[in-house]
């Protein structure tokens, strides 16, 4: 499970950042919208994993009415998360 | 989510579900409610409305704590989750005033980069060509008998990652003790050009103001620099005050189109190395055209040009010669070297002839890896004076770093092969005694002769002592020349098979220094250990230890200690103060010592804080004074010069020189240069005048190649290509390509290319019309891939003043790899 807190920027052009609240507002098994501080809105992303919650932070970013999408939060603990490099590292 | 696995879940796992749930709704709620840079509201955190101490998170087993960002310069503040030992989360920390809460990708993903599955765990020394695992007692010993063998041989290289206390450990080690002055750091080749173009303008070093200009500018010049990609929250900061409405017009000047220029209104296109003419141009339309400012100049300026032979002071000019110098860089000459329309130069120069706008300039790498780093960055910084742009919250020539603690450490704790702490010199007698009273040494153990720069000191230990090498034996800590340095067949590859060289590296993961190392010692990093960094800002932060190093790694400041003290059981007398004591001898309250060199025992007391107390003396030295140790474990940082109101408040400066900001500026001066190079309270302009660069495409090598860095990684990606979600994200390097000169080369995107310098070759994937985009007849790669090192094409050829190497420039040639 991946949980991340995002900051949604919406752009200047109101009937397009309602549009966009509309479509975030259907996403809310994965969604959580907090209340609207001006042209922000905080939120909580879930997905089953962490490329999951890439993705659906990159759908975010392409709704019509949305300028910037910014993650504040990421936790990390889940075992599926779990680091490891892909790095070839022989030290020797 | 997923359903069936939330089915699934037990109730621990479902609370603690929740609790992430809640608290990265608080942690965004919190910077959407207060994001407004420029403003001074300021969010509570997630966890809690002050948390100046480790919060406790309610009932949760999470505890939070604060800590600088382990990455970049621009020093943003992390709120950092421990759970059972781990680092768990990160989250932006709202009362940091650098960042607001906000992060880069880099940024929310830092905790990461401790727990890649290769940590170095154990020391190990090289065995018949392998490394094998030895203990902690023996490595000590044999670091230590390497130097104690010829102590003059040795070397210490570090970096702009040190942190203070790290850095003045080893700086104090070097020149307090073994009275060596062969110790420089990794800074030395990305902002030693920065370094002395502000000594040769201020006669001191670092910026007047602060990133508060950034939310003051009406027009923000990217010099050679892309913060879109290498400062985002930075660049966040300017471009985000465009969503609310504010009018703020971003020029963009640089040798390709890059993120930055995505939100710039205009972008200037310069042929490499002609930065030097667009500079001289700007200032000779000010003066030709009557509008720089005459009373700013007549009351806080001086003009100097270079001497010959070359020095950094050079000599002094009056207003009319370098009028006339200046005179040659006409519009239509301008273009003529740099490419640059004479519309722009006219436009740019009409612009710093408007004392209604405030004009900020930012720079980093771009101008200081450059064989003129030096001069170009005091032409910068002689626009800004000429015109007046000076002074004023917006008005501002600014450099930023890229290393955490570049300004911090190397810059302020001094550690570069000329330098001692606080802005001292080992050339000055004066300060040399200054340093050895607060050293509490013998008189004459500060060598008076500047050590071994960076490309000398490896260029000496690459080479074999029968050839003429000065050095046998180099520790490196906190950074991987292996990969970062130039032209690295001769700076650092000779090294391989020499058998008496001895390279020491202490490291948290393998990387291309510890493939030829001899013997390596496993670090501690970031929130493993107390630390304090120093940002682009000059503020200096402070975290504490928050989780347990794995395995047998331990603090660079231990590791420093413990080989100093063997030298001390060894009978090296520069490890002894004047009273016959331990160099670095600490007590506890009773004044017993306390045995620091046996880990055991290294945190039985605040090894950090003592240090930082010591150093802090230097400070006051050159109006850099630092507060104590314990102000900065309240606050996310201050700016120096910080000092003491008589109410007892600690106090910082955002701009210096300015009357009723900076306290050593007295009332009625307004602005006043007190560290002056002239010794009159006034800013140097210089003129230097355009010379060709060392190396230019030719019809064997066509191209320009120019190297940095990429969003996604840090530096040589030893720690960002660990983190999954980066490494995915950025996986490789490549070479970006103008499309004409694809073609051309019969080269499509992702086909592989050869790249070939007079000094080495590599194989990169094309990328064309991609994230930056070069004009023709020029490459860009980026320098974070180990298994592709651009640096073997690079060039070693440096700035006379700063020996900062230029990566931004050579020549090379680009061809389709044909497949036998």
């Amino acid at each position: 499970m991946s949980v991340s807190g995002i900051v949604i920027t919406l752009g200047a052009d109101e009937q397009h950042a309602e549009s966009a609240l509309k479509a975030m507002q259907k996403e809310q098994e994965w969604l959580e919208l907090g209340e609207r501080s001006g042209l922000r809105v905080p939120a909580v992303v879930e997905a089953p994993n962490d490329p999951a919650a890439e993705e659906r932070v990159r759908m975010l970013l392409q709704l019509p009415g949305v300028a910037l999408v910014d993650v504040v939060f990421v936790g990390f603990e889940d075992p599926t998360l779990a680091p490891a490099s892909e790095v070839s590292s022989d030290p020797s | 989510m997923n359903q069936q696995r939330a089915q699934q879940a037990s109730p621990f796992e479902s609370d603690r579900r929740n609790f992430l749930k809640l608290t990265a709704m608080a942690a965004a709620t919190s910077v959407a409610s207060s994001t407004a840079f420029g403003s001074s509201a300021f969010g509570e955190t997630a966890f809690g409305a002050d948390s100046t101490d480790a919060t406790e998170a309610g009932a949760s087993d999470v505890r939070w704590d604060k800590a600088p960002c382990r990455f970049c310069g621009t020093g943003c503040h992390v709120q950092v989750g421990v759970r059972e030992g781990k680092v768990v989360a990160i989250a932006g920390d709202p009362l940091a005033e650098v960042n607001k809460g906000l992060l880069c990708m880099k940024g929310y993903h830092v905790g990461l980069a401790l727990y890649g599955k290769d940590r170095l765990t154990q020391p190990l020394l090289r065995v018949d060509g392998e490394l094998q695992p030895i203990s902690w007692e023996r490595a000590i010993q044999i670091a230590a008998e390497k130097i104690h063998a010829a102590p003059e041989r040795f070397a210490f290289y570090g970096s702009g990652q040190w942190t203070i206390p790290e850095g003045y450990a080893a700086q104090k080690f070097m020149k307090g003790g073994l009275g060596n002055n062969h110790i420089d750091p990794n800074a030395r080749l990305c902002m030693a050009s920065a370094v002395t173009g502000f000594i040769a303008t201020y006669g001191v070093d670092e910026p007047a103001g602060c990133y508060d200009d950034l939310d003051q500018c009406d027009v923000l010049i990217t010099w050679g620099n892309n913060p879109a990609e290498m400062h985002p929250v930075l660049y966040s900061r300017v471009v985000d005050r465009r969503s609310r409405g504010e009018t703020v017009e971003i020029i963009d000047i640089s040798t390709r189109r890059t993120r930055t220029t995505e939100h710039a209104q205009r972008h200037l296109v310069f042929r490499p190395h002609s930065d030097l003419a667009i500079a001289n141009g700007i200032a000779h339309l000010l003066i030709a055209n009557g509008n720089y400012d005459e009373e700013f100049v007549n009351k806080h300026c001086a003009f100097r040009a270079p001497s010959d032979p070359p020095t950094l002071p050079g000599r002094p000019i009056s207003f009319d010669e370098y009028k006339g110098f200046v005179a040659e860089y006409t519009p239509e000459h301008v273009e003529k070297i740099s490419g640059v329309p004479a519309d722009e130069i006219r436009y740019l120069a009409a612009l710093f002839g408007r004392r209604d706008v405030k004009i900020t300039s930012l720079w980093c790498m771009g101008m200081n890896q450059h064989t003129q780093g030096t001069a170009i960055n005091c032409l910068v910084h002689g626009i800004h004076l000429l015109s007046g742009h000076f002074g004023r919250a917006g008005d501002a020539p600014t450099s930023l770093t890229g290393q955490p603690s570049a300004c911090g450490t190397v810059r302020e704790v001094g550690t570069l092969a000329h330098a001692l702490p606080g802005g001292r010199v080992v050339m000055n007698s004066e300060h040399r005694a200054q340093s050895e009273q607060i050293w509490n040494v013998p008189a004459g153990r500060i060598s008076p002769m500047p050590g071994f720069h960076t490309v000398a000191m490896w260029d000496s230990f690459c080479t074999p002592l029968a050839d003429g090498g000065k050095l046998d034996t180099l520790w490196v800590q906190v950074t991987n020349p292996g990969q970062t340095l130039p032209n690295l067949h001769k700076l650092f590859n000779r090294k391989e098979g020499l058998e008496d060289k001895f390279l020491i590296v202490s490291e948290v993961y393998p990387t291309a220094t510890t493939a030829l190392a001899d013997l390596v010692f496993p670090s501690a990093m970031w929130v493993e250990k107390n630390g304090m960094f120093g940002n682009s800002e000059r503020r200096t932060q402070q975290w504490f230890k928050q989780v347990e190093p794995p395995g047998d790694a331990r603090d660079d400041v231990w590791q420093t200690i413990a080989v100093a003290h063997r030298l001390h059981e060894l009978g090296v007398p520069g490890m002894k103060d004047k009273d016959g004591r331990f160099l670095f001898r600490e007590e506890d309250s009773g004044g017993k010592e306390v045995p620091i060199w046996e880990w055991e025992h290294y945190y039985d007391l605040n090894v950090d804080e003592r240090l930082f107390e010591e150093y802090r003396k230097f400070t006051r030295l050159k109006h850099k004074d630092l507060a104590p140790y314990s102000e900065y474990v309240k606050t996310r940082g201050l700016r120096w010069p910080v000092v003491q109101s008589d109410a007892g408040e600690w106090r910082e400066t955002r701009f210096r020189f300015v009357e009723e900001q900076d306290p050593y500026v007295a009332k009625g001066k307004g602005i006043d240069f007190y560290h002056s190079p002239t010794h009159d309270g006034r800013a140097q302009v210089w003129f230097s005048p355009y010379v060709d660069p060392p190396e230019s495409p030719d019809e064997a090598y066509p191209f320009w190649l120019c190297t940095g860095r990429v969003i996604e990684h840090w530096h040589t990606g030893t720690m960002t290509r660990r983190i999954p979600q980066l490494d995915r994200a950025m996986p490789r390097a490549y070479v970006e390509l103008h499309r004409a000169d694809a073609e051309a080369l019969g080269v499509t995107s992702g086909d592989v290319v050869v790249i070939e310098s007079r000094r080495g070759r590599i194989e990169l994937p094309a990328w064309i019309d991609g994230r930056g985009q070069p004009p023709r007849g020029s490459v860009f790669v980026p320098f974070f891939d180990e298994s592709k090192l651009i640096n073997e094409v690079t060039l070693d050829a440096y700035d006379p003043f700063s020996k900062q190497p230029d990566y931004k420039k050579c020549a090379v040639s680009v061809r389709k790899l044909v497949k036998p």
